[in-house]
């Protein structure tokens, strides 16, 4: 692979920095690429959207919960281990 | 003093809520919550106080997911990355020439705390919808926090393989996102 990166190459990059340290060699053919394509960019951005939303404290909203069989079942469990 | 009836009553939908964004399915979410208070009731004597009790059962129950992936992981008879991931078509996203295909569009960055929260509902269900393999893999990194080596231990699969599932599960949510923001 050249230092000059296709955007196949960059996604997997940018993807890969997010769970290890790229190499310097990666690390410039990613920077390069992103500066000249608006594609990868974006898809760079949405990648760190994704993990900045997962993070995201629990605010309650998503209004589910535990069901009266599942509650009832984990009440008798807990009474067996008292 | 509160009871383990309490803590159920108190913390069990948050707690549920908690084990659900991290496992597949409500019925494996249940018995997380389930084992976390299991072991919560023998460990009562080492709740000192300090943190709220909800912080020391969220403790509890981090543990007690990671074990039911690393067990899941276990019982599946194909080594994960294989056969599970054949049909995967990420490749189709680029041309001969390894350029996108389709235009990559620029989805903002939400401010409002309705419109984040809206769309992390959106991601909880997209992930639900990742294959088992890709799922797992997902919720020890992004969602316990596990550094590579960990999960490489827990699963059981070398760090090539663990990255190249991560590779696709990143995808995978992004295309289920992309089609629905």
């Amino acid at each position: 692979m050249g230092v000059m990166k296709t955007c196949k190459e960059t996604s997997t990059l940018v993807t890969q920095s997010l769970d290890r340290k790229l190499s310097l060699r990666e690390e410039v053919g990613m920077r390069l690429h992103l500066m000249v394509c608006k594609n990868c960019a974006r898809f760079m951005q949405q990648m760190h959207l994704i993990r900045v939303w997962l993070r995201s404290e629990d605010d309650g909203r998503a209004q589910v919960g535990l069901d009266e069989d599942a509650r009832r079942r984990i009440a008798r469990k807990l009474q067996e281990g008292e | 003093m509160t009871t383990p009836q309490d803590w159920l009553s108190e913390h069990g939908d948050y707690l549920f809520r908690y084990a659900r964004r991290r496992l597949t399915s409500d019925e494996q979410a249940e018995d997380a919550v389930q084992e976390c208070l299991l072991a919560a009731l023998k460990a009562h004597g080492g709740f000192a106080g300090g943190s709220s009790e909800r912080t020391w059962l969220t403790g509890i129950l981090k543990h007690k997911i990671v074990d039911l992936i690393r067990k899941q992981a276990r019982e599946v008879t194909a080594p994960a990355g294989q056969n599970e991931d054949s049909s995967d078509d990420w490749e189709s996203l680029f041309d001969q020439s390894g350029h996108w295909v389709d235009t990559i569009r620029d989805w903002g960055n939400p401010e409002s705390e309705l419109e984040k929260s809206r769309l992390r509902l959106i991601l909880d269900e997209c992930f639900r919808h990742l294959k088992a393999a890709q799922a797992r893999i997902f919720s020890l990194r992004e969602l316990s926090g596990l550094s590579n080596e960990e999960i490489c231990k827990e699963l059981k699969i070398s760090q090539t393989n663990a990255w190249v599932l991560l590779h696709r599960a990143r995808l995978s949510l992004r295309n289920c996102l992309d089609g629905r923001i």
